[in-house]
């Protein structure tokens, strides 16, 4: 495996876009319209690495995850993982890739098939790619629940009777069950108590060494992202915002929603906490359905200026230090230039619909 | 790593168990439950021991015991009377017992298994498929089940196997709503994409992840509609186009019918099927409550 950073991506995610249609209509469905979950994001994911992938709820992260999965369709974009398009792959042709990405869930509870046993879930993997027989299968399925901490007689209980923490121990053992390449990891951590979280994130960096896996982590929790990645995008309604390392993002944001995001994480320090500045960002989420035109933080940026920001899509663009970042003003945040302010909520313009729920995601 | 091994061992205190053990354990611990298996068990036993524990012939007709007016009430010899033809009664009630779960039984089954294929179409297709099976499931539901299943036995001509299609087909659209609804609720759960993320094919996964989970309604309305199937029956049978020898078969509706005239004379006629069909209705709605309870997940553990 080449190390992180070099070599040739294992995923590219190209220009991806996903968008949900609305309908409406009782008995002819009529389009009305598109959520646009995830709108233009383009990123690399190197062999070996972890690339943390943040932002508010709702933003469009999971679906980028699926959509790399082929769980959900793409609308636009290119998906190319270890070479090969599987953008317009059908499930059939998918299915063989299937062995070398795997996803990890959110939810422990709603992942795991209630009224399967737990060797069944996780040998359920290697029964649909015909890869163990009977007897090597219930030793895989020991092998597995051991590489994962749990009891090896774990295989005949049901997930019900596992906490939500070992629940996340399953869904880990079944997605390691087919040795795969990649993982999309979708808020592993996020529905466990902080001394769960601890354990199950350590696993997934021993897993890391022990397999050659490679991470897709999505999360909202920074301090989390921090931990376990080496480079971070942050994407901010269904587009990536900024991508840098992940120290460096931490010490140098440059995207002003990147700032008022990482301003928001408490210091464990009263002294600094006390002093330090917060930003608070101005009114909520625009609408994905109906997303503000140019820039779409303009509506809440603190630092929005008088030009551009209204009226130029900012590309994401590659600053010298290899920071990259879809800000036209980068530079000057960088250079200390220019202060935030604060600001009332503009409304982009008046809704023309109520916002709409993103379909079930 | 200590945490770990707590919980570990924690979990191995407990006894494994599946879902469906832990709903049987809860389904007899509900007192509502178990007057109604005893409810229906009465009538299982009836039905399967009927020529052991008849007293008498179930057709034949003894015409001196009502040459003094009709009609003789109970008595050591005849346990619920005798009927108009001279008929023993507790007989009869024991064989239609037969009648009335065999038709429960079948026309349950019918309807709940095109039911099942058209909801799981419905709700995991989706698109065209969905509106077209759906819009004709409306149109059914839109006729009053008794009046369809009249039309249908009408269409078809009497008989007890016509009668049994007929309550069936009524069911139909009521399953297949119920199934469709489930699936869809399921369709989109995270352990039916993971089962897609790793490769499952997509007819096991709607057979072994989304049926199994989407079921539980469906056999609680299954119950339920076997007390309304026999209730059907006896409602048509009461109509008069039920069976096709009403007086060669002992069906409890049609020996409610056969007294409507005598009700004043001898009520207890029409009140011993009655209460057998209220008794055996009863018991199959008990069983059904029992299971929506015990199958509900939110109430798993206690």
């Amino acid at each position: 495996m080449s190390t992180n950073g070099a070599g040739a991506p294992l995923v590219s995610v190209e220009h991806l876009k996903v968008y949900f249609p609305i309908r409406s209509g009782i008995v002819l469905d009529r389009h009305v319209g598109d959520i646009k979950a995830v709108d233009n994001v383009s990123f690399d994911v190197y062999r070996g690495e972890t690339l943390g992938l943040v932002g508010e709820s709702g933003c469009g992260k999971s679906t980028v995850g699926r959509a790399i999965l082929r769980l959900y369709d793409p609308t636009e974009g290119r998906i190319v993982f270890d070479g090969q398009d599987i953008t317009e792959l059908k499930e059939s042709q998918m299915r063989p890739l299937r062995r070398r990405m795997q996803m990890i869930f959110q939810d422990p509870f709603a992942s795991l098939n209630p009224r399967h046993s737990v060797g069944r879930i996780i040998g359920d993997p290697l029964r649909a790619h015909g890869l163990a027989k009977r007897g090597d299968l219930s030793k895989r399925v020991r092998e597995l629940l051991q590489v994962v901490g749990l009891p090896p007689d774990a295989g005949s209980r049901f997930p019900h009777e596992f906490s939500g923490g070992q629940r996340q121990r399953i869904g880990l053992a079944r997605s390691l069950a087919l040795n795969p390449d990649f993982i999309v990891a979708d808020e592993p951590v996020s529905a466990l108590d902080v001394s769960i979280q601890a354990q199950i994130i350590n696993l997934l960096e021993r897993l890391q060494g022990e397999f050659d896996l490679t991470y897709l982590f999505i999360a909202h929790d920074l301090a989390v992202v921090r931990h376990i990645s080496d480079r971070i995008a942050v994407m901010y309604l269904g587009s990536i915002v900024e991508i840098s390392p992940a120290e460096e993002l931490y010490e140098n944001p440059l995207h002003p929603y990147t700032i008022a995001l990482l301003s928001a994480v408490p210091i464990p320090d009263p002294e600094v906490e006390a002093k330090r500045e917060t930003i608070l960002l101005a009114g909520d989420l625009p609408s994905p359905a109906n997303p503000p035109h140019a820039c779409r933080f303009h509506t809440r940026c603190p630092y929005i200026q008088p030009t551009r920001c209204t009226t130029e899509v900012p590309a994401l663009r590659k600053l010298s230090d290899g920071h990259v970042v879809a800000c036209h003003w980068a530079e000057e945040i960088k250079a200390g230039r220019l202060r935030p302010k604060e600001r009332e909520a503009v409304a982009e313009q008046p809704l023309l619909q109520p916002a709409e729920e993103p379909p079930p995601v | 790593m200590s945490v770990a091994q707590a919980e570990a061992t924690e979990v191995a205190l407990e006894a494994p168990s599946g879902l469906w053990r832990d709903a049987w354990y809860r389904l007899i611990r509900n007192p509502g439950a178990i007057v109604g298996l005893l409810f229906v068990l009465v009538f299982v036993v009836a039905a399967i021991f009927a020529p052991l524990l008849a007293t008498h012939d179930p057709v034949e007709q003894n015409l001196l015991l009502i040459a003094n007016g009709c009609c003789p009430g109970p008595s050591a010899e005849h346990y619920f009377g005798v009927d108009l033809l001279g008929r023993d009664l507790f007989t009869r009630i024991l064989y239609g017992a037969r009648y009335s779960l065999l038709i429960g039984i079948v026309s349950v089954a019918i309807g709940l298994s095109i039911g099942l294929v058209l909801g799981a179409i419905a709700g995991y297709v989706g698109g065209f498929v969905d509106s077209a099976i759906m819009r004709v499931m409306d149109v059914m539901l839109a006729i009053p089940g008794l009046l369809l299943a009249i039309g249908i036995v009408a269409a078809l001509g009497p008989g007890l196997r016509n009668v049994m299609i007929a309550v069936g087909l009524a069911n139909v659209p009521i399953f297949a709503r119920l199934l469709r609804g489930s699936v869809l609720a399921q369709r989109e759960a995270d352990f039916v994409l993971a089962a897609r993320s790793v490769g499952i094919k997509r007819p096991q996964i709607l057979f072994s992840h989304i049926i199994p989970n989407s079921i539980s309604p469906v056999i609680v309305q299954g119950t339920l509609a076997m007390a309304t199937a026999i209730i059907d029956v006896a409602g048509l049978g009461f109509l008069g186009i039920g069976l096709e020898d009403p007086d060669e078969t002992p069906e409890w509706g049609s020996m409610l019918t056969e007294v409507n005239e005598y009700l004043q004379v001898a009520p207890f006629l029409a009140l011993i099927p009655g209460t057998a069909i209220v008794i055996s209705v009863l018991g199959f709605n008990l069983i059904g409550d029992g299971l929506r309870e015990a199958l509900d997940p939110k109430l798993r553990g206690r």
